[in-house]
């Protein structure tokens, strides 16, 4: 193994074959390396001489690279990787240096599989057998075709899922929307606050009700937009509430109805009505509270003053 | 409908003598078999394949059911309070099913997703004796058709040449073989002697094209009832799932109409469509264009996901109300539904499970058999105002 100081213009840095980073934040690694210089050599792969001048690529290093340049240092610390290993090795090494050392975020994973069959030419049972588990993902096509499919997401929406770090349940939902109507979601992305949750919830709803109207996200989503557009008051976890009750109602307009009615009829009636599981059981539950007889007594006056009225009979057929 | 042709069988060497075994490998001769007493290591590569579930169907594997052999329908112990049972009893003689239906719940059992059939049949014959011995009832009713197709491969296992002549023999106890597909062939040429339901799930055609992939279409299922019938079989008809599609009035009006004018079923059971909630994911994602997941459901208390009950209960009102104008006395029952949702729909609530066990079999016992009691169907019949 031989280290050596290389000149950074010798690193024709647009032969990218071993990088994998994808949305990497450099702000720590170059503080480090303003505070104690480049403490891990990077290793790089000696390419023909370019009129009589030394040239290497780079296989590990990329992001201590270009935080060296824009430091303004002309020069790092190498180790030159041994001319034998193949391409498909030197990338295994690159990708097993970067493992240990920070770990690959999904986008990164699902990278390494594209190149790995792509550009390093290995077969797809052999992505799935030997290198989902040298990435620590478990070998089943499902897994394969989750990584194959991140890539043909809208690059909106994989900076997003990283930036959020969404679950590959969530993700998933992603794939589900053509490509056009994953650009119609992002606008609501950026505007609403929705957490890990929510979000599934609103990807489901969007697609069941896109499915089911026959149209487009944009179309279903065009009246949500203007509304929040004319309400620019609006904090995004007011414009989420909103806007998932709109989609309730889109989405379950039966039991959406029945429970506005619901609310109404309780309000005129004046009473602490509640009614439980999706009106499921048929039965209209109240809960009520007080200290003494009294108390209990004006409850008593309440409700059967309540009872006489055509709002009480109406809650009793909708429960 | 497509009939079922394994690619590799397993047999596990402590049935291979069974006659459903023989019956199989006669039925295969060329397909590769590969005798095991473990279970067949495929199942832990099936998860190379982008549907597992579609790739375990392939392969068969013939062994004998270890569990127990009769047993209580789920209904019996779902968590749904004031649930009405119908005292209903499994025989479990096979796992999973070659049909694609979308909303088919054995889908979830994503662990063994191969074709399964169980061959130790005189095992089978001598529990359901012993459940006889045991049990009080005078109508009791055992059904194949939770975990598999009653029928789908009777023409290569041949448990039907096994199961209607022991039945045939009994006081006490009917068989419902419960299918979609037209797979009758052994049926008729045996003789049920009044203990064997055939019982037909069934929908509007264009509901059949639209979700039961693989099952026999609308006309091939009635046109073997009408031969089972003709051979002297009861023939029963499940309508379930119901589906809410935007024309769902008219559908199954049209479909009650259809079959009242063709038959005089036993019994007709009503269920509208409900899924676990795993389910729903895993329908969207092996057919993620199909529209059957996109109706108004809830959660409801036992974890499943139904209709919005005023929903599922005009469905049930509107096909109940269209059954009782052909025939007002029609056996008729809800399937894993509540107390509520009975008397909403059908207008009362059975006394007891042995009262709507009773009710369910009014057509089918003879008028006046030797220790069989005489009294009314007790489900009040008239539909609320």
């Amino acid at each position: 193994m031989v280290f050596k100081d290389i000149d950074i213009a010798h690193i024709p840095l647009e032969q990218r074959a071993y990088e994998v980073s994808f949305l990497a934040d450099l702000t720590a690694l170059r503080s480090s390396i303003q505070k104690r210089g480049i403490v891990q050599p990077i290793q790089v792969k000696a390419l023909p001489r370019d009129f009589n001048e030394e040239q290497f690529q780079i296989v590990s290093g990329f992001r201590r690279v270009a935080c060296a340049q824009a430091l303004g240092m002309t020069e790092v610390s190498a180790l030159m990787v041994d001319d034998r290993l193949s391409a498909l090795e030197l990338f295994e090494r690159a990708i097993e240096e970067n493992f240990f050392s920070r770990g690959f975020n999904l986008i990164e994973k699902a990278i390494i599989v594209q190149k790995i069959e792509k550009e390093f030419g290995v077969m797809k049972e052999e992505v799935v057998q030997k290198y989902l588990p040298f990435l620590g993902l478990k070998s089943s096509e499902t897994v394969y075709q989750f990584y194959r499919a991140i890539l043909d997401l809208d690059p909106v929406l994989q900076e997003y899922s990283i930036q959020h770090c969404l679950p590959t349940h969530v993700i998933e939902e992603w794939f589900k929307f053509q490509p056009l109507d994953q650009k119609a979601l992002i606008p609501f992305l950026h505007s609403i606050h929705f957490s890990v949750s929510t979000l599934k919830e609103f990807l489901i709803w969007i697609y069941e009700i896109s499915l089911r109207d026959h149209s487009s996200v944009s179309d279903i989503l065009l009246e949500p937009m203007q509304a929040m557009a004319q309400n620019t008051a609006l904090d995004g976890r007011q414009k989420s509430f909103i806007f998932r009750q709109w989609l309730k109602n889109k989405r379950y307009p039966l039991l959406s109805t029945l429970e506005a009615r619901f609310v109404t009829l309780k309000q005129k009636l004046h009473l602490p009505l509640e009614i439980s599981d999706f009106f499921e059981d048929n039965k209209i539950h109240m809960k009520l509270s007080f200290q003494n007889k009294e108390e209990l007594k004006q409850w008593l006056e309440k409700i059967k003053e309540a009872s006489l009225k055509p709002e009480f009979d109406e809650i009793l057929k909708i429960k | 409908m497509i009939s079922y042709r394994p690619s590799t069988i397993y047999v596990d060497p402590s049935v291979q003598d069974s006659p459903i075994t023989q019956n199989i490998l006669r039925a295969f001769p060329n397909t590769p078999c590969e005798y095991t007493s473990e279970k067949p290591s495929l199942l832990n590569k099936l998860d190379q394949y982008s549907d597992p579930l579609l790739e375990g169907k392939k392969h068969l594997w013939i062994t004998k059911n270890k569990g127990k052999l009769v047993k209580k329908c789920g209904a019996s112990t779902s968590a749904l309070p004031n649930l009405i049972c119908c005292n209903y009893f499994i025989l479990d003689f096979s796992f999973n099913c070659h049909f694609e239906c979308v909303y088919c719940f054995l889908q979830e059992y994503t662990n063994l997703p191969m074709m399964v059939v169980y061959a130790n049949v005189d095992e089978m014959l001598k529990s359901l004796t012993e459940v006889f011995d045991t049990t009080s009832s005078q109508n009791i009713r055992i059904g194949t058709g939770e975990m598999a197709d009653s029928l789908a491969l009777d023409d290569m296992t041949g448990f039907s040449q096994h199961l209607v002549p022991f039945f045939a023999d009994q006081k006490k106890a009917f068989l419902e073989l419960k299918t979609k597909s037209a797979q009758i062939q052994n049926l008729l040429k045996l003789n049920p002697k009044g203990q064997t339901v055939i019982a037909w799930s069934l929908n509007p055609p264009s509901y059949i094209e639209k979700y039961d992939f693989k099952t026999a279409s609308f006309e091939e299922r009635l046109k073997a009832a009408k031969e089972c019938e003709r051979a002297g079989y009861k023939i029963a008809f499940h309508l379930d799932p119901l589906i809410a599609e935007p024309t769902w009035k008219e559908d199954y009006l049209e479909l009650v109409g259809h079959i009242f004018s063709h038959f005089n079923p036993a019994w007709v059971s009503l269920g509208a469509l409900r899924f676990n909630a795993n389910l729903r994911g895993i329908v969207q994602k092996r057919f993620p264009k199909s529209p059957l997941t996109v109706g108004e459901f809830i959660s409801t208390p036992d974890g499943k996901k139904r209709y919005f009950r005023q929903l599922r209960e005009e469905m049930y009102q509107t096909v109940y109300g269209a059954i009782v104008k052909y025939n007002p006395q029609m056996p008729t029952y809800l399937c894993m539904e509540n107390q509520v949702v009975w008397q909403n729909s059908l207008g009362g609530v059975p006394l007891s499970e042995q009262a709507l066990e009773k009710h369910i079999v009014s057509t089918v016992i003879p008028s006046t058999p030797e220790g069989r009691e005489e009294s009314p169907p007790e489900i009040p019949r008239q539909l609320p105002n």
